[in-house]
């Protein structure tokens, strides 16, 4: 028997919701971003090597003592975008605080499943996620490694119960 | 396309890679950098100097991060990253269907 989801599905696209800057913290910390970018480009030598081009999409009017952190707060939420890095959807957490996987990466409740990608982060790392996602894979390797069947120990064992 | 035309220009010894490398970290409360505002950041780094801000550049014109948002006119972009955001693990997401969709109309096969 095999069991798929009927063609009309894939007309339809998958939304993801990622709640963004429902913290307040988290706009205040690009608001400040912001504000670096601003001091960077009226910084020399880039401001100098900057021309005034009249395009709608060019920010040439941005300017730190004109703009309240209330437009700030606005441009914010209209420029912002993802770049695509999103984890921990399967946090290495206990249950009860909203956790998927144990520090063994068991998925809780389960003895045979682990889960080793970007998805167990607990929190998002600050660098790539790539070399974090290397070292969950390390660790699993090593899990393995300490729970593998050992052969000579089996042989004796069996010959124990034999 | 792409591909020849980078080819071309390694062999015309004219190749820089110039799109979105210049990258520095910073503290959003570091007070050399950011003056006196209204904002109380909490401290969501890893550590004492773990930064929470990356600051990047694009020697183009770009509105998204997307090859086809290109601005046609000599520009470059600046663009700040959030490393350390709190939804990720306090509020999860929501994953939908953009329009009504018969999750129930399974084929099964025997």
């Amino acid at each position: 028997m095999s069991l798929f989801l009927s063609k009309t599905i894939s007309c339809f696209n998958l939304v993801t919701k990622f709640r963004y800057l429902e913290k307040p913290n988290d706009l205040a910390v690009l608001v400040r971003g912001f504000k670096l970018l601003i001091k960077v480009s009226k910084a020399e030598p880039l401001a100098s090597a900057l021309k005034k081009i009249d395009h709608e999409l060019l920010d040439h009017d941005l300017d730190l003592d004109r703009v309240s952190d209330e437009t700030l707060e606005k441009e914010v939420r209209q420029r912002i975008e993802t770049l695509y890095h999103p984890t921990s959807t399967c946090r290495m957490a206990k249950l009860e605080d909203g956790g998927v996987v144990d520090a063994q990466l068991r998925v809780h409740g389960l003895e045979n499943v682990r889960i080793a990608d970007a998805s167990i982060f607990p929190r998002i790392p600050a660098g790539h996620t790539v070399s974090v996602i290397r070292f969950c894979i390390e660790f699993l390797l090593r899990l393995f490694a300490f729970f593998r069947p050992r052969p000579f120990l089996q042989l004796l064992k069996r010959l124990l119960i034999s | 396309m792409l591909l020849s035309r980078l080819s071309k220009s390694l062999e015309n010894n004219s190749y820089r890679p110039q799109v979105g490398e210049s990258a520095a970290f910073v503290r959003s409360d570091d007070p050399n950098l950011f003056g006196p505002d209204k904002y109380q950041i909490e401290d969501e780094t890893s550590g004492p100097n773990a930064p929470d801000l990356e600051f990047m550049g694009i020697a183009a014109g770009v509105v998204e991060q997307t090859v086809s948002s290109l601005i046609p006119c000599p520009a470059i972009t600046l663009f700040i990253v959030a490393l350390r955001l709190l939804f990720s693990h306090l509020n999860p997401g929501e994953f939908f269907f953009n329009q009504q969709c018969n999750l129930d109309r399974k084929v099964v096969e025997s």
